[in-house]
């Protein structure tokens, strides 16, 4: 793995967030570098997907600002998005386009010239075995497929910047280890990835730093090394459910069992 | 079984319950208007239909209209078919939406999957299911059809059994075309994929109402042949002694005639008709239901023919603007529920064309003539057609996109590039069609040139316009959580939108055709005047909605 240096791709300066008086993310503060795989780990409802939809900005934040590389995503959001490229947890997409169309129109929406979006596609379309499927309609895919051709669809512009909201959930292993290998490639060639994960292993194996956050804040972030020197537990799981309460569960399963 | 279905009728019970009591105040108003708008409609209408019995009873004794009545026919023999022609009349629009009922919440329904996983049986769901959509259908009965025939039975001086007659009547009658129309759904399923017969049912559903819109149309025209004193009898003819509707009918007469062989008889046939259908549709849903809803999977895909797209970029349009465009004009062929929504604004095109075309009254025989009152009439009505098409393309223009919204989201674009893509969508409409219906214009009017130039500019002009508006209040009131096409325009965006285009189509031709009509007396510069007032209104009718549509996207959270 490799660590990122120089200036950060991804800035959040005092990120906060309310929803009719009740606060989901409380002020966050993080930078992510090219070159590194960073992990947005948390409970359910602790603020991770309104974090980065703030960061990418399809979320005003409350306050707070986010930059990607050094735009500003809400003051000037056309320059900070041609960075940027995004795969939702359920990606939702257009039914009756199919993998090809769907490129296509991406493509025409950052300005890709035609032909390079279909030699792009093409390649995209083989790497994720989805060329055999490359010309049926989008509404019959599965969600494995899905998410392969959403994620397809974010790399064809090259951007600098990835997010991915639990990019593996639902795939099989075969296309999750892709995936992960893929996200390596990436950061090797300097682009900062984003991820969030309910799977611990995943964050373990592929991230180079992670940040906890839980209730809305940040509670702990760094490499995985100085996670450890603050905490008793060896595994992330454990440095986890200590920093996020979890520890009693044990009892509930012990209950139920 | 049983338990079952209590089980899943109490909570959609208890759901209905909460979206009441959790809902903002205005919705619990509204509701409670539209409950007391129920009970004037029903009194109004008990109160009405005893009026025309009485007062028909009265007419045809009189010395003065007995003549007429004698032509129309025996009235008792009308008031005795009269039941039976109302319970047939509401039992058919029952049965042709039971089909489209069943598939929506037997096989399309979202919490579907999460009910037949549970230890339930199928028929409980099918059962639960099937009686949750009889409330629609007993809410029209009871506040339509039961106080009109209430106020019939107590003018013609029915005893108490017709009265308690038309309760269990009308809470059977749904039973059977409900029955039918399930049935003949669960078969249907297992040829047809459900959401595919959803969206053929949908362009049926909007020939259906095309086809009502040109029969209102064509009204006038043909009950001055239809509607005679000897209609009434011909009428009778309809009074189908093999319905079950009429044998419930013939039940309400005979129990407010205290016949009590005949009461038998008819309600037997009745409830057998009505109960053993519906008893054959639950013993036959276990199979039959069930086959349907596991065939549902995958059924969303389909291949399409690949397109050649050029090294040097797709025709007019690069960039995102043309990439918008292009995606929406490949979608809207393929799905078929949104193609339903433009066959009505199509057909009524293709309809006032015919119109046109083959009423004389709209035919010119001066070649070059000055412009009339009608020619400005077809402008208007090609103006009219084209402004259909066009609110429903720009109107829903954002909306459309539905949950797919966070790509132009998310895109580096500004929000004046998708406003821009969408306004030419909505434009289309009076580009292709509005050419059409000059070139018609030249056809049966013959103006000169400059006058046909000048019907085309307008058409052009006004299309900018409308387009403008349409497309700002659709994305200035964008709805993106629809589930159905007809759900996609938000109230506030349907309502303002509609009135502004209105006032602007009418100031547009006012500024056009007024001088045309003045413009001899007052001079040549009112004629310039006009237009140039057209232009003006046009630019403000562009430029102010897509601002408001712009500074509204830049807001939107996703």
């Amino acid at each position: 793995m490799t660590n990122g240096t120089g200036q950060p791709l991804i800035t959040a300066q005092g990120l906060r967030k309310e929803f009719n008086g009740k606060v989901a993310v409380a002020g966050v503060d993080l930078n992510v570098y090219g070159g590194e795989i960073f992990g947005f780990l948390g409970p359910n409802g602790a603020g991770k997907t309104t974090t980065i939809k703030m960061l990418i900005g399809l979320l005003r934040p409350s306050s707070g600002n986010a930059f990607i590389g050094t735009h500003d995503i809400h003051a000037h959001p056309i320059p900070a998005k041609a960075l940027l490229g995004y795969v939702p947890d359920e990606p939702a997409l257009p039914d009756k386009l199919t993998a090809r169309e769907f490129f296509q129109f991406v493509g025409g929406l950052y300005r890709i010239p035609p032909a390079h979006v279909e030699r792009r596609g093409t390649e995209l379309l083989r790497l994720f075995d989805l060329q055999d499927h490359a010309d049926e309609l989008l509404g019959g895919f599965s969600h494995g497929m899905r998410q392969k051709t959403a994620l397809a669809g974010a790399l064809l512009h090259d951007p600098k910047v990835l997010f991915l909201d639990e990019p593996t959930v639902g795939l099989d292993p075969r296309s999750a280890r892709l995936i992960k290998d893929i996200l390596r490639q990436l950061a090797a060639r300097g682009t900062a990835v984003f991820l969030t994960t309910h799977i611990l292993e995943i964050a373990e194996r592929l991230c180079d730093r992670v940040a906890i956050i839980a209730g809305g804040r940040v509670i702990a972030a760094g490499s995985l090394n100085e996670l450890r020197q603050g905490s008793t537990g060896q595994s992330l799981e454990d440095i986890f459910l200590s920093l996020t309460g979890g520890a009693e569960y044990a009892e509930i399963a012990e209950v139920l069992a | 079984m049983l338990g079952g279905t209590w089980t899943i009728l109490r909570a959609r019970a208890q759901v209905a319950r909460n979206t009441f009591w959790r809902g903002k105040i205005v919705r619990k108003i509204l509701t409670v208007l539209l409950l007391v708008l129920m009970i004037g409609v029903s009194y109004g209408l008990y109160r009405f239909s005893g009026f025309v019995v009485r007062g028909l009873r009265i007419l045809a004794a009189r010395e003065a209209t007995r003549d007429l009545f004698a032509q129309i026919g025996s009235l008792d023999r009308i008031f005795a078919a009269v039941p039976s022609l109302t319970l047939t009349s509401f039992a058919i629009p029952m049965l042709l939406s039971s089909v489209s009922f069943a598939l929506s919440t037997l096989y399309l329904a979202r919490d579907l999957e999460s009910l037949l996983v549970t230890p339930v049986p199928v028929r409980s769901v099918f059962l639960a299911r099937f009686l949750e959509g009889l409330v629609p259908t007993y809410t029209i009965l009871f506040v339509l059809l039961a106080p009109a025939l209430f106020g019939y039975g107590q003018a013609l001086g029915y005893g108490w059994g017709f009265f308690v007659a038309l309760v269990v009547v009308l809470l059977f009658l749904p039973f059977l075309p409900v029955s039918v129309g399930t049935l003949l759904t669960m078969l249907l399923v297992r040829v047809i994929p459900a959401k595919r017969l959803r969206d053929v049912l949908t362009v049926i559903g909007g020939l259906f109402g095309l086809v009502v819109y040109i029969g209102s149309q064509s009204l006038n025209r043909v009950a001055r042949n239809l509607v005679t004193p000897t209609t009434a009898e011909q009428l009778l003819r309809f009074d189908l002694p093999f319905l079950p509707t009429s044998w419930g009918a013939r039940l309400l007469i005979a129990a407010g005639q205290g016949d009590l062989q005949q009461v038998l008889v008819f309600g037997l046939g009745y409830g057998l008709a009505t109960v053993g259908l519906f008893v054959v549709c639950i013993i036959l849903a276990e199979r039959l239901y069930y086959h349907g809803v596991v065939s549902m999977a995958g059924t969303q895909g389909g291949r399409v023919r690949r397109r050649r797209v050029s090294a040097s970029g797709a025709g007019l349009f690069r960039g995102p603007i043309g990439a918008i465009i292009r995606k929406d004009l490949r979608i809207l062929p393929r799905d078929l529920q949104q193609l339903s929504q433009l066959l009505f604004p199509l057909a009524i095109a293709a309809f006032w064309v015919w119109r046109i075309l083959t009423d004389t009254d709209f035919t010119s025989s001066d070649l070059g003539s000055s412009p009339t009152v009608v020619d400005y009439g077809l402008v208007a009505t090609g103006i009219f057609v084209c402004m259909l098409i066009a609110s429903h393309l720009g109107l829903t223009g954002l909306s459309r996109e539905g949950k797919n919204y966070w790509l132009l989201h998310l895109a580096p674009i500004d929000p004046w590039t998708t406003l821009w893509a969408k306004w030419l969508i909505a434009w289309l409409p009076f580009g292709v069609v509005g050419t059409l219906f000059v070139a018609l214009i030249g056809l049966l009017q013959r103006p000169s040139p400059g006058q046909l130039l000048q019907d085309w500019l307008l058409f052009l002009l006004t299309g900018v316009g409308v387009a403008g508006i349409t497309a700002g209040f659709g994305a200035a009131f964008p709805r993106f959580d629809w589930q159905q096409p007809k759900k996609m325009t938000s109230a506030r965006a349907g309502c303002i939108g509609a009135l502004l285009y209105f006032i602007y189509t009418a100031l547009m031709l006012g500024c056009v055709a007024g001088p045309t009509f003045l413009g001899p007396r007052l001079g040549a510069w009112l004629y310039a005047a006009g237009w140039g007032a057209a232009v003006l209104l046009t630019g403000l009718a562009l430029w102010l909605p897509l601002l408001l549509g712009a500074s509204r996207l830049r807001r939107l959270d996703v």
